[in-house]
Order: structure tokens, then C-alpha cells, then sequence
């Protein structure tokens, strides 16, 4: 097989809430492929380490201060393009 | 078009001193320079009033530390505030910051003037930087060929001599590789000497913000100025606080030099190796000890950045919802699954997109025992591997890239291509070690790099060894050839 399926490239798309259009789902059958070539090298390894290196920080743990800051209400809600008065909106309850 | 940026780090800083030139001088000279390079498209934002503020400002405060009014170009993943910050990407092509990042306010305490925001792959997710929504970065030395990448900006505006400094960021190789391709030194730090705080998440067990810069004693220079334990990072470390230049100059005879076999492998292109040899030639009539080794697993480096890297990296880019801030589809939306898969579906590039999928595909269901877990054990053997080497040797050196930078355009079909371009600078990510890449060389006028890594927190004993390769080689690598002919 030296592609992905339709079905298995809309199944990764929908794990990453991503709207692919058909162009990208056609190149993506073969491309995810290729990846997945290289990434199922590891996966048919024997290995015997059973120990994991998530980080390779050696910090146990970090507690901030508590502390109030405050922030610029209008430079953060200035960011959003759903922006409504005082609140950010979410478009599609407006059903608009 | 004056030319003090040109003068070496202590010559502008006496310049300034004895009041021959001002902060402005050097500031206009960058953004006219910008004008005359702006072909190379290095850089997204630029932040030319509020960089001539500060340099008027300036005029009336002493000088009183080696980088004061020396501008600086910051990598567009690490946030400014109220400086537009885009990662590259359409996603967050209007994101104003509220707040700096934490080397933001490092280099503002040392009165830095930040000209602009470097142009970047993607959520720094390539190696050419041909991943951008605003265009391709060119190479310094040749038009027709990549940057590097993800902080080719970064490393053009260097090398162009546009900026004598520039922050970028390392995740899979992102400072070094196109540090090579421009002829550059940058250096990718400790993990956790560097806080992340203000980087925009790519792979957060990998990130690191690092130094870029002309020559290997400012860029030691810079290093100085971001360092620091910072709470609001869980993996900032807490260190005393350290000149990395102090070692610059010390003999280096009777040092241990270990060579992974893995680094001069039949795939490195032979000029690079031809230079690479070179340079272990010239240490070893120095009294250097070279000696070839193995590091189990090494070449698996790929597949293992392909699962952790796009593993964190599918969750790091799942906040990019559109709703608090990002693009946002005007199609019509049925519902709020709609509305996220459209907003990041289009918000999102092609190179993101893929590895978001990836990335969520080895964390779905049992494909956490297959893949991930196990490539987390893996990277525990590489790790110990070098843990191993650094009981009988100083440093770790090799090339940095497998090839020389290619032309634009090459490889833009192979989804594989962009990971095999950090093959050699993956496995230091992985053991979050400090690495440098210097230029050793040109090839057809095209600069080549080697790596210097050593153990964590060994960053002054690589400013030593790079400093001393530095001086044999006497390269003084401009790609606008010899000014005085």
C-alpha cells in the first residue's frame, strides 16, 4: 500500500479538528503515508528499556506565587475577531 | 548609508561611550538596511517607531553594559507586547501580545532595541523556512537557495549584517541549521537555562530559545543577557549566574574529543565532511585526543522527533481554536465542531496541518503503547548514551547538516524531506543538551557548519572550543564578499 485511504486520512483530520478540502485529502494519502513509513520504524523495534525520558528537565516540581495580575481587558478581547461589546462571541450560536 | 554595525561589538560599545556615534545611528542604519535586503524577506514585523522611541530615549542614559543600543531581531514565536507576533502563520496573522516574553524583558533590562520579528516556518515546523505564510526567507549567500529553518529571519538578518544579534528558537535543530546554511554562529542552550516563557509552544521537551550571532564572542555575549531562573517556567532552571566567554582563549591541548561515527556517515555530503575533516585535522596537530564512537539508537533520530515532537506538538497547537483570538472562517458553521475544524483548517498550513494529524494519530487510543511510550524509551537510551561519553569526553563535535542549502523549491513533494534536513541536530534535542553551529567553511559560496555539544550546562566550555576553531580558520564569513576591494 503506498497510501492512506480516504476514510484513514479523514479519521487523523477529525483526531486534529482540521476541515481538509479534496485536493489536500488526495495529497495527504500519500504524504501521511510517507510519515508513517519512517514513524512504524520504532514501532517494530524490540527494545528492553523500560524506563522513559519524558523531559529532559530535572526539576521536580515549581509553585508560583499566588498573585493577582492584572490584566488589559480590551487589548485581550482586541485579539478576537468574534468580538461582542464587552465578551467574545462564538458565531455560530448567533445562527448569522 | 552609514556602516558602524559592521565594527565589532566593543567598537560600537566604545563608539557609543565616547559619544561618537548615538543609539539612533544604529538604528537607522538597520532599517536602511532592511530597505536595501528587503528582497530576503527575514523579517514579517518591523517595529521601526517604537525601536527610534527607544534610541532617542537612550541618548540620555549611560552606557552601562556591553549590549546597550546594540539592535536586535527577535524570532516571530517569541511574543512582544503590542508587537504583532504571527509564528509565521495565517492562525495568528492579526495576535497582538499582552504581555513579553520573558527574554524580551532579559534584553530590555540590558537597553536592547528590538527592530523587528523574524520571518519563520510555520510554528517553526520545517527546515527551509518555504513553510511560512508570508514567503520564503533566501539565503544570505545565494538567492536561489533556502535559508534554512524554522529561524532563517533570524539567521539571514544576521549574516546579512542587517543585525549584529538575533533570538531564535531550537527544537529539532531550528537555530543551528540555518546557522549553518548562512554562515553564522547560534547556539541552541541547555534545556531549562533559557526560560520557554513567551515561546510559543512548539514541542515543549525540545524547545529552547537560543542565541545568533557574527562570531562566536558575542554571541557568548548574548547568551550573558537571556539566562536566568524564571517561576513561570517549570523547567527554567536554577543556576548561578556565569560569564560563558571566561574560558575563551584557554589551551585546549590534552581535551577529549568523541566523533559519533553516526556524524560522517556515507550520507553527508562529501564537501562537508571534506571541511569537517579539516577542522579535526587541525585540533589533533593541536594535541586534541579524537576518538570515533557509537551512540546506540542514534539513527533512529527521525521517527523519534516525528512522534514526540508532532506527539506535544498536536496538543501544544490544539488551543489555536479561533474563538479567543486567530483566524476565523466566514463560511457558515452548523456547530462548534464545525466552526474549530474550519477555523484550523484554513488558519492552518499545509506542513502544520500534516503534523498535527501525525501527532494526534500515536496519542489516539493504543497507538500511546506502539509509538509513544516507546519512543519515549528510546530517547532514555539515547540520552544515557551520551550521559555515557561525557564520563570520558569534553565534547561531542560533528557537522551540522547532511547537505549544503538547496534550491528553493527542492524536495517541496517529500513529506520527509524537512526532518532529514536536522538529522544530525534532532539527537541534542532529545537529551536536551547545549550545541553550537560555527562555520568552518564555504563550498561554491555556500557557508557549511560543524557542531560543537557538550554536557548540560557546559555552555562556556563550547564558547572555548568554537572560539579557538574560530581563530584557526580565520573565516570572518560576510556574504557581501570584501568590503575593502
Amino acid at each position: 500500500m503506498d497510501k492512506l485511504s480516504r476514510e484513514e486520512v479523514l479519521h487523523v483530520a477529525h483526531l486534529g479538528k482540521l476541515y481538509l478540502n479534496e485536493e489536500e485529502i488526495e495529497k495527504y494519502k500519500i504524504q501521511l503515508k510517507q510519515i508513517m513509513d519512517e514513524v512504524n520504524k520504532i514501532k517494530n523495534l524490540d527494545i528492553k528499556e523500560s524506563d522513559f525520558l519524558v523531559s529532559p528537565s530535572d526539576n521536580i516540581n515549581i509553585y508560583s506565587n499566588h498573585e493577582i495580575k492584572q490584566v488589559d481587558r480590551e487589548k485581550i478581547l482586541s485579539n478576537s475577531c468574534n468580538r461582542d461589546g464587552s465578551f467574545i462571541g462564538v458565531r455560530w450560536y448567533n445562527n448569522d | 548609508m552609514t556602516n558602524y554595525l559592521d565594527l565589532s561589538l566593543i567598537e560600537i560599545n566604545n563608539k557609543l561611550k565616547n559619544r561618537e556615534i548615538k543609539p539612533i545611528d544604529l538604528v537607522m542604519e538597520c532599517f536602511s538596511k532592511i530597505e536595501n535586503n528587503e528582497d530576503l524577506n527575514c523579517f514579517i514585523t518591523l517595529n521601526k517607531e517604537e525601536a527610534i522611541k527607544k534610541a532617542l530615549e537612550l541618548e540620555n542614559k549611560e552606557v552601562d553594559n556591553i549590549l546597550f543600543a546594540i539592535p536586535i531581531a527577535i524570532k516571530d514565536n517569541i511574543i512582544t507586547k503590542g508587537l504583532k507576533t504571527t509564528c509565521g502563520s495565517n492562525m495568528l496573522n492579526n495576535f497582538i501580545p499582552t504581555y513579553d516574553a520573558y527574554v524580551i524583558n532579559k534584553i530590555n533590562n540590558c537597553n536592547m532595541i528590538v527592530i523587528g520579528k523574524t520571518n519563520m516556518d510555520e510554528f517553526a515546523m520545517g527546515s527551509s523556512n518555504q513553510t511560512s505564510y508570508f514567503g520564503c526567507v533566501l539565503n544570505a549567500w545565494n538567492k536561489s537557495k533556502v535559508s534554512g529553518g524554522s529561524s532563517g529571519g533570524s539567521a539571514v538578518s544576521v549574516s546579512s549584517r542587517i543585525v549584529p544579534f538575533a533570538l531564535g528558537s531550537d527544537t529539532g535543530g531550528s537555530i543551528r541549521q540555518p546557522s549553518a546554511f548562512n554562515g553564522i554562529v547560534g547556539l541552541k542552550p541547555t534545556y531549562g537555562r533559557v526560560s520557554r516563557y513567551g515561546l510559543v509552544s512548539f514541542a515543549s521537551s525540545l524547545d529552547q530559545i537560543g542565541p545568533m550571532s557574527r562570531n562566536v564572542l558575542e554571541n557568548s555575549m548574548l547568551l550573558n543577557c537571556i539566562v536566568g531562573k524564571d517561576n513561570n517556567d517549570l523547567t527554567s532552571c536554577e543556576k548561578d549566574s556565569e560569564d560563558f566567554s571566561r574560558l575563551i582563549g584557554e589551551d585546549i591541548k590534552g581535551i577529549k574529543i568523541a566523533i559519533p561515527n553516526f556524524y560522517v556517515n556515507d550520507n553527508i555530503n562529501e564537501d562537508i565532511k571534506s571541511n569537517f575533516n579539516n577542522v579535526v585535522n587541525i585540533l589533533k596537530n593541536k594535541g586534541v585526543n579524537v576518538d570515533y564512537v557509537d551512540i546506540d539508537y542514534i539513527e533512529y533520530s527521525v521517527p523519534l522527533y516525528q512522534i514526540i515532537a508532532l506527539a506535544e506538538a498536536s496538543s501544544n497547537l490544539a488551543r489555536f481554536d479561533g474563538i479567543r483570538y486567530g483566524y476565523c472562517t466566514d463560511k457558515k458553521i452548523n456547530n462548534a465542531d464545525e466552526l474549530y475544524k474550519y477555523n484550523r483548517g484554513e488558519g492552518f498550513g499545509e506542513e502544520v496541518k500534516r503534523r498535527i494529524m501525525i501527532g494526534s494519530y500515536v496519542l489516539s487510543g493504543d497507538n500511546v503503547q506502539e509509538y509513544y511510550y516507546k519512543a519515549l524509551s528510546i530517547r532514555k537510551i539515547i540520552s544515557d548514551g551520551f550521559s555515557n561519553l561525557f564520563k570520558n569526553y569534553d565534547y561531542i563535535i560533528g557537522p551540522t547538516t547532511t547537505t549544503l542549502p538547496y534550491n528553493i523549491g527542492e524536495g517541496q513533494n517529500d513529506a520527509v524531506k524537512s526532518f532529514f534536513d536536522d538529522l544530525l541536530t534532532i539527537p541534542v534535542n532529545m537529551a536536551g543538551l547545549p550545541a553550537m553551529s560555527l562555520p568552518i567553511g564555504i563550498n561554491n559560496n555556500l557557508p557549511i557548519g560543524m557542531q560543537i555539544i557538550c554536557n548540560k550546562f557546559e555552555e562556556a566550555k563550547i564558547y572555548k572550543l568554537a572560539s579557538f576553531i574560530e581563530k584557526e580558520l580565520n573565516l570572518n564569513l560576510d556574504p557581501r564578499g570584501d568590503l575593502n576591494e
